[in-house]
């Protein structure tokens, strides 16, 4: 059983949280104040923290510093509703593995904390130099993209794309990430900039092939798997 | 200070003025009329003094010459005249020889230079005020000289009378002085005082009094003239900030009533005709229509604080060296996908680097803004050209269209936050794009302008190669 430590005050915000990550299949426990959010992070045990940025009693930053240098890695993702990149950079500085601004959608938090919590999961073995899903085979030294044996022509930002999506391949994988961590890009574009990537990076990786990899979830993003 | 604006507090201060300003009049005026008292006197008794001197001087010189018979006779002959003079001689026996006393005076010693002393002469009713000297002729005779002092009193009686009244006079024009400068000073204060009460009661447009000439005057005036400077930005300030507060009302209140609607049609009951069941396929579109009318309406919000923030010069420390070409060239190829599928043709002219100090997140999203705009309003045109360039004064980020543009006469109000040149330009919740970019050009100490492309719209940051203080007030 996955377990989740929410950290946050309101109790509307709290709730709505919990109800979406139970729904996801997490067993939820809230902490209403730094103080306990605090005591119950450094027990252990949890899966992934979602952290409040602002909270009574001690605030999310010294949570995170605090729990980093008592040495628990449990991954953390702080919400906030300070959304500048100034912020943004002082809450990843501070030790937390991703920041959302509120308001946020359900969709991107369960995204962003099946993210956070794969890559809490130590890695032992040597970063991989080679991805693949299904037929999809990707050389990330040569750069070269196959789909069942087919030479696929990419270009750099295509690959990117591609190789973030293959890292998170399973996991939703939101707009908003994309554009954060495949363009570096903290602000909306409007329209539909990334969609329209997206579907250009499928339309070459399906080509000639009878089964799509890169699938679009309603209301929350996309997902590179089989199905 | 409205603390110092209390009445009761500056009525003591006004208190005070008047008095000190009338304690120093008041001084001024009895130190010199004392002193015109004691110098005039001093004058009246030294010719006294001479008199007395003179006539002395006479009597002796014949009392040396031919003895004191001859003097006493001189001196009768002297005194038959009637005038102001005390003479006596007397004898080694002490009995007067000449003279118009009967004796000599009880208590006056010999040899005094000058003294005063009451007198009663033969023939006259009373005793009067003598200035009088005495001295030893020589063999036990003596000699007194007085001179009357009747009229150098009467003289120093008029001045004292006349100084004083002087000294009345003074004490009233230094009271009306005091009076009218301490109710100048608390006029200009109450004046001060009252504007600022209006001001704080929101009559923004009240002004302190001020001389129509922008430069002179006195303590008041400057002091005036700062206030209205200060007054004046305050009210160009807080007009700004009502046109964002009405504008972001204005543009809040039609997604807002799309929403409500949308969701009231959800909200109805079954046995409504016009209800949509759960089972509708219209119903989850609609779901999603709310969703996006919300997430506009974020997006309208974020936007607007974004550009508070901008405009506050928050971001400045996250400066860093850039390459604008390339960042133009990322931009147009984020967009280009979008743009092909729109069947416009977008390109990017950023051939050499161009280093600039600014903030990759900021300006990346102004020129994403306009590119956006351009796709939005410019598409019709087929083209769209994403240019970086240098100029004599720093390097030049501009994104032309051959769409409809933009009148000219239309530009400024276009840059404005919440300026709308048309229906179809603030739909969507996009309109505070060309503002956003135009503060983050503000940011970097450069400036945002629209100019004709014939036909289209090209709009160009400036950006100066030196930056630092750049003002990034509108």
């Amino acid at each position: 059983m996955n377990r989740i430590l929410c950290v946050e005050d309101d109790p509307m915000t709290a709730d709505y949280i919990a109800k979406g990550l139970r729904d996801a299949g997490f067993a939820v426990d809230i902490a209403e104040d730094g103080t306990t959010g605090l005591t119950r992070a450094s027990e252990g045990g949890y899966d992934a923290i979602v952290l409040d940025r602002m909270l009574p009693g001690l605030d999310g930053l010294s949570i995170v510093t605090a729990l980093r240098s008592s040495g628990v890695t449990t991954p953390v993702l702080m919400l906030s509703a300070l959304a500048s990149l100034d912020e943004r950079v002082r809450g990843l500085r501070a030790g937390s593995d991703d920041y959302l601004t509120k308001p946020f959608a359900l969709t991107e938090l369960l995204a962003r904390i099946e993210a956070v919590r794969r890559r809490g999961t130590p890695q032992t073995e040597a970063p991989p130099t080679k991805l693949s899903c299904e037929d999809l085979e990707v050389d990330l030294l040569s750069r070269r993209v196959t789909r069942a044996g087919n030479r696929i022509e990419l270009q750099p930002r295509e690959f990117s794309l591609l190789e973030f999506l293959l890292r998170h391949q399973g996991q939703v994988v939101t707009r908003t990430m994309l554009l954060e961590r495949v363009w570096d890009y903290h602000f909306d574009p409007g329209t539909n900039v990334i969609d329209v990537h997206v579907s250009r990076l499928r339309k070459k990786l399906d080509d000639g092939s009878h089964k799509s990899l890169l699938h679009t979830v309603r209301g929350a993003g996309y997902r590179l798997g089989a199905y | 200070m409205p603390r110092r604006l209390l009445p009761a507090r500056w009525r003591t201060t006004t208190a005070r003025i008047t008095l000190i300003v009338f304690a120093a009049l008041l001084a001024t005026s009895a130190l010199l009329l004392t002193f015109i008292g004691r110098v005039t006197q001093d004058q009246l008794f030294a010719d006294v003094r001479t008199d007395i001197a003179i006539e002395a001087s006479e009597i002796v010189a014949n009392f040396r010459r031919q003895g004191a018979t001859a003097a006493a006779q001189d001196i009768t002959a002297e005194l038959r005249l009637p005038g102001a003079m005390a003479i006596l001689l007397v004898g080694p026996d002490g009995r007067p020889l000449a003279g118009n006393l009967r004796g000599w005076p009880q208590g006056l010693a010999t040899g005094r230079a000058f003294a005063n002393a009451e007198l009663q002469r033969i023939d006259h009713p009373a005793p009067e005020s003598f200035g009088v000297s005495t001295q030893a002729l020589g063999d036990g005779y003596r000699l007194l000289v007085g001179r009357s002092l009747e009229t150098e009193q009467r003289l120093t009686e008029t001045l004292k009378t006349s100084l004083l009244a002087g000294i009345g006079l003074a004490l009233v024009l230094a009271a009306l002085t005091s009076l009218l400068l301490a109710r100048v000073i608390s006029d200009r204060v109450q004046n001060i005082a009252d504007v600022a009460a209006a001001v704080a009661a929101g009559d923004l447009s009240r002004r302190f009094d001020e001389p129509p000439t922008p430069v002179g005057g006195d303590a008041f005036d400057s002091m005036a003239r700062a206030l209205n400077a200060m007054l004046a930005r305050i009210e160009t300030l807080l007009g700004e900030i009502r046109m964002v507060t009405d504008g972001l009302a204005h543009d809040l209140r039609s997604p807002l009533t799309r929403l409500k609607a949308r969701i009231d049609r959800l909200a109805r009951g079954e046995g409504d005709p016009a209800a949509w069941s759960r089972g509708d396929p219209r119903w989850a579109d609609e779901i999603t229509a709310i969703g996006s009318e919300a997430d506009a309406l974020l997006t309208m919000l974020e936007n607007c604080l974004e550009i508070s923030r901008i405009e506050a010069g928050i971001g400045r420390d996250a400066f860093v060296l850039l390459d604008a070409a390339g960042l133009a060239r990322d931009l147009a190829e984020m967009y280009e996908p979008l743009a092909e599928e729109t069947g416009v043709r977008l390109t990017a002219v950023a051939a050499q680097p161009l280093p600039v100090l600014a903030h990759r997140n900021l300006l990346s999203r102004a020129l994403a803004n306009l590119i956006d705009n351009a796709l939005r309003y410019g598409a019709a045109g087929g083209a769209i050209e994403v240019a970086a360039s240098t100029t004599p004064e720093g390097i030049t980020l501009s994104v032309s269209d051959n769409g409809p543009g933009i009148a000219a006469d239309n530009h400024g109000e276009a840059l404005r936050r919440f300026g709308r040149i048309d229906a179809a330009r603030s739909t969507g919740g996009v309109g505070l794009g060309l503002s956003l970019a135009a503060a983050i050009a503000r940011l970097h100490g450069g400036t945002l302008s629209l100019s004709d492309n014939q036909p289209g719209l090209k709009v160009v940051i400036n950006l100066p190669l030196t930056q630092g203080g750049g003002d990034s007030r509108p």
